[in-house]
C-alpha cells in the first residue's frame, strides 16, 4: 500500500505508563501498511483540561510550539490519545479563528525563534482506522476472528465532542468504532448512558467522585453482559483498567472487566500473539479472557510477533 | 399525534392507554416539551401549540387514570390565548406535575423495561432522575411535505424555517407576496386549531375580494425590461429573476427577461441589480433620479447632505422627526424611492460627482422591508461603498447607511445631526479637495450619465 | 494587568452566553453535577451573565468540570458552557484558587515538558516489547526556555498570586 505516512505522537500517558498500547498500535500500523515516523523535540500536547483550566495562554502557546515543530516534517500527525487529539484540534481552532490569540502566542514563541504554523493535519488513530481503512478492509485482513467476545465500547469524550468541531461520530451514541469491532468478529453490546465521561480528568480535584463516575460506567457495562471494555484513549484506560481495583474496593463490588485498547484487539484479530503485545501488563487481568476464548491459537507465523516496523529517525 | 390516536375512543385501543412497546399500562408518564423546538440545533422557533396539546392530553389521562403519575417537563408554559391559562390551572389542580427544566437525556433503566429522564429540577435547583414508563415527546412542528415544491410552482418564497413567507409579518399576515395567493393554517408557521380557523376564514375573505372584481388594479410603478439591452438574450444571466421576491420576472434561455406587470410590486430592486441597465421602473427611472440629484446639488453642493430614502420606513421616519418638532440640520435633501433596493451605487457616485458633502442611504430595518428582500440587496450593494469611495479619495465618513423605521424620527434626526457635525468638521475646503481628487474616477464611472438639469427640454427623452 | 471583568465579561464568549435561557439541559447531562449539586453549569452561566463573579472565582466547585463538552453539544442555544467555565478557572487560578492536585500536574509539565516521565520499569517494558528508545534529556531545551520566558513575563501563574497581584485582578 504505502499510501499513508504519519508522525506518531504517543502522548504522555502512553509514553510513561502504557508501553503495551504503543506496541499494539505500532503492530497494527505495520500490518496495515501505514508508515510511522518517529518525532523528536515535542513535549506534552499539553493536557487539555487541567493545563487549559489553569492558564489557557500557556496551554495554547505550548500547543502552538508543538505544531510548529511537527509542521516541519510536512507529514500528518497520528495521535493515540483523545486528550492530545483535543488539544491539537481545539488549539488549532482557537488560533486560526482568533487573531488576538495568534498574536499573543507568536509573541511568546518569538522568544525561542518559532512561529505558529497553521494547517497541521492531525488524526486520531481510531478515526483514521474507520475513515481511511474502514470495517470492510479490516474484515478482509482478519485471520483470528474474535468470535464469542462480547465487548462494550467507550469512545471517551474528546474523540467525538464537541461535535461541531470534530464532526466524527454521533456523540450521543458513537457507533462507528463498533463497526470496526464487529469486523473483527466481536459482538458489541449496548449499555445505558454510553456517552458519560469516565471521570479521569477530575481525579486531581475530587478523587472519590472520579472513581464513582468510573464505577457507575463500568457497572452499567457489566450489567449489559459485556465481557470487556474497549477504549481508544489512555486516560479512559487509566481510569477503567488501572483504577478498577480501587473502585472495586471502594464500592465493595467485583467488576473484573478487562479493558482493551482498540489496537490490541485488532492486533489479536490480525494474528498477533498476546505475549508479544504485552497483554500481561494490564492491571485488570485480560490475558485469561483472551486465552479462554482461544484467541491465541491462530497466530499464523513467528514473524508476526516481531516488531517489523521500518523505523526511521528524523 | 400518536398519543392523540391512542387516547381516541375510536382509535386502535378504543382509547385505552398502552405502551406501544409491550402494550402494558404505563403508570408513570412524562411529557417532554420543546423536543426540537426553541433549539438552535433543530428548530429555532417555538411551535406554540404543544404546551396546550400536552396539557390537554395530561388532563385527559389524569381523568381516566387518576392513580397515574403524570409530569410535564417544560422550560416555559405558553398559554397566551383565551381560556388557555385557566386550562393550565385545571391541570395543576388535577395533580399533573409541572417540572421546570428541559431534560438532557432519556436512557433505559439497567433492566431495560423502563426509562429514566435525566434533567435538572430547576425549581429545586438540583439534578433530577425521573423514572417513566412512557415518555411523550412534544415534538416541534415542521413545514408539511410538499411545501418546497408548492413554493417553486407558485413562485412564493419560503422563510428560513421552510414555511411560507407572508408579505408582511404584522401588517399582511394572510397575503403572500404574489397577488392572488393567500395563506391559512400552518402554511406560514405552526398554529393551533382556533388560530388556523381564524386565518382560514380571513384568507377566504381576502380571496373573495379579488374574485368579486372583474379587473385587477395595479400600481403604475412597475418595472419593464428592454429586450435590446437584456443580457439573457445571448448569455446566461437571470439576476433580475433571482432578485425578485415576487416571482414577477420570467427568464428563459435565449430570450429577454419579461416582467409580469400584474405581479410586479414596484420595488425597483431588479432595476438596480441589472448589470446592463436593461430594466427600468416607471416613475422611478434612472434619469428621473439623476435629475433630482443634480437639482439638489446645483448650488453649494458641499454644504449638503443628500439622503436616499425608502417609501415606507425611512421617509416616514424623516416625516416623524418633523411631526415631533425634532431639531435637525437644515443641510439635508431627500430623494424618495419605493425601496432601498432601488438605490444604485451610481446614484451615490453621481451625488459625489456633483459635489455633495455627504450621502446617506437609508431604508427599512432588515426584517421590516415592505418588499421582503429589497433592503437585503441594498445592504449587500452598499457594503463595499466606503472602500470604493476611499479608493477614489473620498473619506469613508462622508457616506453612511442607516436603517430607520417609520417611527424612528428621533434616530433620523440624530443621524442627520451627526452627519452635519462630520460635514462641519471636515470643512468645505477639504470636501472640495476630496471631490476634485475623485473626479477623474467618478467621470469614468458615470460617462453615460448626462447633464440633465439646465439642459434644453427634450434632452432627457432623447436619450 | 487585566481586570477581573475584562477577563470574563469582555470576552466574546460571555456576550454569546447572554442568549442562555436557563433551561437546565447542561445540568441534566452533566456527569459531575449528577453527584455534586454544588457544581451547576446553568448557575455558573447565569452568574457570569449577571456579573456575579466574585463568588464564582472563589468557589471550589468550578474545578469539578471534567471538560467533557456534553453541555456544549446539547445546549439548545449553543452556549459554550465548557469554555466559559475554563475562563472562570483561568481567573480563579490567578487569584490563587487552584486545587493542589491540578497545580502539581501543571508544575510537572512546566518543569519536564511532559505530564509524566516513564520510570525505569516502563523503560524495561518498552525494551522487552522492542519499542524504540525514548529521547529524554537534551531535547525540549527550547520548550523549557519558552516556559522560562513566559514565567518572567508573568504569564505563568503557577505560584499563588501575591496580594498586590490579586488586587490588580480584582479591581
Amino acid at each position: 500500500m504505502g499510501e499513508w505516512s504519519y508522525n506518531l505522537y504517543t502522548g504522555c500517558l502512553i509514553r510513561s505508563r502504557f508501553p503495551h498500547v504503543e506496541k499494539s498500535a505500532r503492530v497494527v500500523f505495520d500490518r496495515l501498511g501505514v508508515e510511522i515516523r518517529e518525532i523528536a523535540n515535542v513535549g506534552c500536547c499539553p493536557e487539555p483540561v487541567g493545563m487549559r483550566s489553569l492558564d489557557e495562554e500557556v496551554w495554547l502557546t505550548v500547543a502552538a510550539r508543538n505544531m510548529s515543530v511537527l509542521s516541519a516534517a510536512n507529514r500528518p500527525v497520528m495521535t493515540l490519545c483523545n486528550g492530545c487529539y483535543s488539544t491539537f484540534r481545539e488549539s488549532e481552532h482557537l488560533l486560526s479563528a482568533n487573531k488576538e490569540y495568534r498574536e499573543t502566542v507568536n509573541r511568546h514563541l518569538a522568544s525561542i525563534g518559532r512561529e505558529y504554523a497553521a494547517g497541521l493535519e492531525v488524526d486520531h488513530f481510531a478515526r483514521f482506522l474507520y475513515e481511511k481503512i474502514g470495517p470492510a478492509r479490516l474484515k478482509e485482513l482478519v485471520v483470528a476472528p474474535l468470535r464469542g467476545l462480547n465487548v462494550a465500547f467507550h469512545a471517551g469524550c474528546h474523540l467525538v465532542r464537541p461535535f461541531e468541531l470534530l464532526a466524527f461520530d454521533d456523540p450521543e451514541n458513537p457507533t462507528k468504532i463498533e463497526e470496526l469491532l464487529r469486523a473483527l468478529g466481536a459482538e458489541v453490546v449496548d449499555y445505558p448512558r454510553k456517552s458519560l465521561c469516565c471521570g479521569f480528568t477530575i481525579m486531581g480535584v475530587d478523587a472519590d467522585l472520579s472513581l464513582k463516575m468510573g464505577f457507575e460506567k463500568l457497572k452499567n457495562i457489566k450489567a449489559s453482559g459485556a465481557q470487556a471494555v474497549v477504549v481508544v484513549c489512555p486516560a479512559c484506560l487509566q481510569q477503567f483498567d488501572v483504577n478498577q481495583r480501587q473502585m472495586e474496593r471502594k464500592f465493595g463490588a467485583k467488576l473484573g472487566l478487562p479493558v482493551f485498547y482498540l489496537t490490541e484487539l485488532i492486533a489479536l484479530a490480525l494474528g498477533e500473539s498476546p505475549e508479544s503485545l504485552g497483554l500481561d501488563l494490564h492491571r485488570t487481568e485480560a490475558l485469561s479472557l483472551v486465552q479462554a476464548l482461544g484467541l491465541t491459537r491462530a497466530a499464523p507465523s513467528a514473524g508476526a510477533s516481531r516488531v517489523t516496523v521500518g523505523l526511521t529517525r528524523e | 399525534m400518536d398519543l392523540e390516536r391512542l387516547l381516541d375512543p375510536a382509535g386502535p385501543t378504543q382509547g385505552e392507554l398502552v405502551r406501544p412497546s409491550d402494550l402494558g399500562r404505563p403508570n408513570r408518564i412524562a411529557f417532554i416539551q420543546c423536543a426540537g423546538s426553541r433549539d438552535l440545533n433543530y428548530n429555532e422557533y417555538c411551535s406554540g401549540y404543544c404546551c396546550m396539546a400536552s396539557i390537554k392530553a395530561a388532563i385527559h389521562m389524569k381523568d381516566k387514570y387518576p392513580e397515574a403519575e403524570i409530569a410535564v417537563f417544560y422550560m416555559d408554559i405558553r398559554t397566551p390565548s383565551k381560556g388557555y391559562e385557566e386550562f393550565f390551572r385545571r391541570a395543576r389542580e388535577a395533580g399533573v406535575r409541572f417540572i421546570h427544566g428541559k431534560p438532557s437525556e432519556v436512557a433505559p433503566t439497567a433492566s431495560g423495561d423502563s426509562l429514566v429522564i435525566y434533567g435538572e429540577d430547576r425549581n429545586l435547583a438540583r439534578p433530577l432522575e425521573w423514572k417513566a414508563d412512557l415518555v411523550v415527546l412534544a415534538t416541534g412542528a415542521v413545514p408539511s411535505a410538499g411545501t418546497e415544491e408548492l413554493s417553486s410552482r407558485l413562485l412564493v418564497s419560503l422563510d428560513e424555517n421552510g414555511f411560507f413567507r407572508e408579505h408582511h409579518p404584522k401588517l399582511r399576515p394572510i397575503d403572500s407576496p404574489t397577488e392572488g395567493v393567500f395563506f391559512a393554517g400552518a402554511a406560514c408557521g405552526p398554529k393551533d386549531i382556533p388560530h388556523s380557523v381564524a386565518q382560514g376564514s380571513a384568507a377566504a375573505a381576502r380571496a373573495s375580494r379579488v374574485l368579486m372584481n372583474d379587473r385587477l388594479m395595479i400600481e403604475p410603478i412597475v418595472a419593464r425590461a428592454d429586450p435590446a439591452l437584456c443580457r439573457q438574450v445571448t448569455k446566461k444571466c437571470g439576476i433580475c429573476a433571482r432578485r425578485c421576491p415576487f416571482g414577477a420576472i420570467q427568464v428563459e434561455p435565449g430570450q429577454a427577461a419579461r416582467v409580469i406587470a400584474a405581479k410586479c410590486m414596484g420595488c425597483g430592486t431588479c432595476v438596480a441589480e441589472c448589470p446592463t441597465g436593461a430594466i427600468t421602473q416607471a416613475h422611478f427611472g434612472d434619469l428621473q433620479i439623476f435629475s433630482q440629484i443634480q437639482s439638489y446639488l446645483s448650488e453649494r453642493p458641499e454644504d449638503k447632505i443628500l439622503a436616499f430614502m425608502c417609501w415606507w420606513c425611512s421617509y416616514p421616519g424623516a416625516d416623524n422627526a418633523g411631526v415631533n418638532h425634532l431639531q435637525y440640520a437644515a443641510s439635508s435633501r431627500g430623494i424618495r424611492v419605493m425601496c432601498a433596493g432601488r438605490i444604485k451605487r451610481d446614484f451615490v457616485f453621481e451625488a459625489f460627482r456633483r459635489g455633495a458633502g455627504m450621502v446617506l442611504v437609508s431604508g427599512c430595518h432588515p426584517q421590516d422591508c415592505h418588499y421582503l428582500t429589497g433592503q437585503h440587496w441594498a445592504e449587500r450593494r452598499m457594503n463595499s461603498m466606503p472602500d470604493r469611495l476611499e479608493r477614489m479619495g473620498i473619506s469613508r465618513e462622508r457616506f453612511r447607511v442607516e436603517w430607520i423605521s417609520a417611527a424612528e424620527g428621533r434616530k433620523y434626526a440624530k443621524v442627520m445631526n451627526e452627519m452635519h457635525e462630520t460635514l462641519k468638521e471636515l470643512g468645505r475646503v477639504h470636501i472640495r479637495q476630496e471631490n476634485e481628487t475623485a473626479m477623474a474616477a467618478l467621470e469614468k464611472k458615470l460617462a453615460l450619465v448626462p447633464d440633465i438639469v439646465g439642459a434644453p427640454f427634450g434632452h432627457a427623452e432623447a436619450l | 494587568m487585566k481586570t477581573l471583568r475584562e477577563f470574563i465579561v469582555d470576552h466574546d464568549v460571555r456576550r454569546r452566553a447572554q442568549a442562555c435561557y436557563q433551561c437546565g439541559v447542561c445540568v441534566g447531562g452533566c456527569p459531575v453535577g449528577r453527584w455534586r449539586e454544588d457544581f451547576n453549569p446553568r448557575r455558573i452561566v447565569e452568574m457570569i451573565v449577571r456579573d456575579e463573579l466574585e463568588e464564582l472565582v472563589g468557589s471550589e466547585a468550578i474545578w469539578l468540570c471534567s471538560a467533557c463538552f456534553t453541555c456544549l453539544d446539547r445546549c439548545p442555544q449553543k452556549i459554550e458552557v465548557t469554555e466559559l467555565i475554563t475562563h472562570v478557572k483561568n481567573v480563579a487560578a490567578r487569584l490563587g484558587n487552584v486545587p493542589e492536585g491540578e497545580l502539581k500536574k501543571a508544575r510537572i509539565i512546566v518543569k519536564e515538558g511532559w505530564a509524566g516521565l516513564p520510570v525505569g520499569r516502563t523503560l524495561k517494558q518498552r525494551a522487552a516489547l522492542h519499542l524504540p528508545e525514548l529521547d529524554q534529556d537534551e531535547e525540549l531545551a527550547d520548550l523549557k526556555e519558552l516556559m522560562k520566558a513566559m514565567k518572567q513575563e508573568g504569564v505563568l501563574h503557577r505560584e499563588r498570586s501575591s496580594p498586590e497581584k490579586e488586587k490588580n485582578v480584582r479591581d
